[in-house]
């Protein structure tokens, strides 16, 4: 069957009369989009922070490997009913129980205290760590705390007299920048600066110091008792069936029910999901006041569009009467209305984009590190623009479809 | 060219426009007005008809229904043959896009588009493409005199070149008729003088149908006939022979 009204428009002609209509009102375009602009800029340096901090989360994780299990004494948080109040203690005994325990590889513990330090006439308090004297257990913390030397070397296990300082300490802590070869003083022994870690963002490291375990031990009188266990596992696709075993066995030996521990089984997978529940639980939040800032800027898309069918009430008369279609005025306006949300979705990427690489090259000055990345895949740009064309033309879509019913003579009257 | 024969010939051509019995009314409050009580009117090819008519004569209504901007509340119009009272607004539109072309008092522009833009403006209508519009806007441009205004803004032209630039916009699509509402009403003499010049130009040598619509019996003088409007009724027409 022949068509015979072939007069279909094409989108790309009412272009050109879209955007002119906007260019004409400059002011009035713009104040309409930043509803728009604020909502879209906010969703895109959101997720791009997001993402990318979940992203390097991920990848610290990954670098930890899937193959540890962390053990600490449960916080006060945690809440136990135990006599001396507060949270329990891990100790030797402990670290052997786990090393006992089937799937278990190595395990190692870390006992850690604030040391006052001291280098010329200041004093300074920091973080103190032991190193552990058998090198395989040295080598599994080595690995759980990725951590790097920048200057000199690393202690070896076993060493005595020697330090290993954070960059914070070396080169902010004190008046003087603590060089390798410096001596430093511990809890008023001496010590000698053998290596400066390289800086990784954590104030633990950044502002810790690293001695022999024995030495920290016999410092702060503490035979016994470590912060963390750190448990290498022999197959990774074990890793939940391992930690459930030390847990029961913990449990165990202290003769707790489930439910009670004063100590906590925790597995990089759990510790990612942990953050990622958290980062969620953010990201909806703020994602919802974005959403509302897209509502508010889409109503206002709506009420300018209004206010330009009526204004140009006339005009739309005119077209009528040269042939224009409801259809015709309808397609303009709806157009017009998604070109706005465009505009406002291709700003608000750019603020976005800016407010991301903002957060990213401050967070690299405040804490040394590249940890955070902003993350920026072509599916949220390409995504956004879609989403706030979207909102444009659904805006539209009454204000478009009073123009395109208003009757032409009646619009042609109309001054 | 024209003898008197040829104007028997031409009253017994089929109308392209004809309004049988046509009544408008209108509702105001509770009082109905009656713009057109019964008008019979037909307007045929190639001819240049001029309705005149005082204000409140019902001339603008019958222009808005001649023009398929509106529909009779009863009575029939036929456009080549075929009734048009009571279609939709859509096809109206088709059929003002294609057949009619208008040409306002208040020349009706589109203020922010250029002269070229404004007489491309219908064929956007049409889906027509860009090459073809371009060129047949610059083409009708030319013929008004305007190729040197071409980029201007409604507001860079004078009323006379604005009227030129809505008659060209006019004929872009070719129309069968077209119908110019008291086309000189905002021009001063001298202008409007030549704005008539360039439609009977139009009627004679492009064989274009003009209808004129106005209340002013100077310009009425210039068509081949003319027909009175008063009450919504015709009560006179005027045959003019022709001079040539």
């Amino acid at each position: 069957m022949h068509c015979e009204n072939k007069t279909m428009i094409k989108i790309k002609d009412l272009f050109g009369i879209a955007t002119k209509n906007l260019k004409h009102r400059k002011k009035r375009t713009l104040l309409t989009i930043l509803g728009i602009i604020i909502g879209i800029s906010a969703v895109v340096a959101l997720i791009s922070i997001g993402q990318g901090m979940s992203h390097s989360i991920n990848n610290e994780m990954e670098k930890i490997g899937t193959d540890k299990i962390f053990i600490q004494p449960k916080s006060a948080t945690g809440m136990t009913m135990s006599a001396e109040g507060g949270a329990g203690t891990i100790g030797k005994k402990d670290l052997n129980l786990v090393k006992k325990t089937a799937g278990v590889k190595e395990a190692t513990g870390i006992y850690s205290h604030m040391a006052q330090i001291g280098f010329g006439k200041e004093l300074q308090t920091v973080y103190s760590f032991g190193y552990p004297k058998k090198q395989s257990e040295a080598s599994l913390m080595d690995e759980v705390h990725t951590w790097k030397i920048e200057e000199g070397r690393m202690l070896k296990p076993g060493e005595k007299g020697k330090v290993i300082i954070g960059t914070d300490i070396a080169e902010k802590l004190f008046e003087k920048d603590i060089q390798v070869g410096n001596k430093i003083n511990i809890e008023d022994q001496v010590f000698k600066v053998i290596g400066i870690f390289k800086k990784v963002g954590d104030p633990g490291l950044d502002k810790g110091i690293l001695i022999s375990e024995k030495e920290i031990r016999e410092l702060y009188d503490e035979p016994d008792l470590f912060t963390y266990l750190y448990v290498e596992i022999t197959s990774n696709k074990e890793l939940e069936l391992t930690a459930d075993r030390i847990e029961r066995k913990m449990r165990k030996d202290r003769g707790l029910k489930e439910g009670q521990e004063d100590f906590s089984v925790q597995t990089p997978l759990e510790m990612m999901e942990i953050f990622n529940n958290i980062l969620a639980i953010v990201s909806i939040i703020l994602i919802g006041i974005a959403a509302i800032s897209l509502l508010v800027g889409g109503i206002g898309i709506m009420n300018t569009m209004y206010t330009s069918v009526l204004q140009r009430t006339h005009e739309i008369g005119i077209m009528k009467a040269i042939g224009a279609k409801n259809s015709g005025i309808m397609k303009l306006f709806l157009l017009e209305s998604g070109i706005l949300g465009l505009v406002g979705g291709a700003l608000g990427v750019l603020i976005g984009f800016l407010i991301s690489k903002g957060v990213e090259i401050s967070a690299a000055q405040a804490m040394g590190t590249d940890m955070l990345k902003a993350f920026f895949p072509w599916y949220l740009i390409v995504g956004a623009l879609l989403f706030s064309f979207i909102v444009g033309t659904l805006s539209g879509l009454l204000p478009a479809r009073r123009a395109s019913k208003l009757k032409p003579v009646d619009a042609l009257r109309y001054e | 060219m024209f003898r008197i024969g040829d104007l028997k010939q031409m009253t017994k051509k089929k109308p392209i426009i004809k309004l049988e019995n046509v009544w408008k009314t209108y509702k105001v409050g509770e009082t109905l007005i009656h713009a057109l009580r019964g008008l019979d009117l037909e307007v045929y090819k190639d001819e240049f008809l001029a309705v005149q008519g005082p204000s409140g004569s019902g001339k603008s209504t019958a222009m808005n229904l001649i023009g398929c901007l509106d529909i009779p509340t009863k009575g029939k119009i036929h456009l080549d043959g075929k009734n048009i009272a009571r279609l939709h607004e859509s096809d109206l539109a088709q059929i003002r896009g294609k057949k009619i072309g208008f040409i306002f008092q208040q020349f009706n522009l589109l203020n922010t588009l250029t002269a070229l833009e404004n007489v491309m403006l219908p064929l956007i209508f049409q889906g027509v493409p860009l090459t073809t519009r371009m060129k047949k806007a610059t083409e009708m441009l030319k013929k008004v005199g305007l190729g040197d205004r071409m980029n201007h803004t409604p507001a860079q032209l004078s009323g006379g070149q604005q009227q030129r630039v809505a008659i060209a916009r006019s004929l872009i699509v070719d129309p069968e008729v077209i119908l110019a509402d008291e086309p000189t009403g905002n021009l001063d003499s001298k202008t409007g003088k030549e704005i008539m010049d360039l439609l009977k130009d139009l009627n004679k040598k492009e064989k274009k149908t003009v209808v004129l619509v106005t209340h002013d019996n100077h310009l009425a003088k210039m068509a081949e006939r003319t027909v009175f409007l008063k009450d919504g009724k015709i009560t006179k027409e005027q045959k003019k022979r022709l001079k040539k």
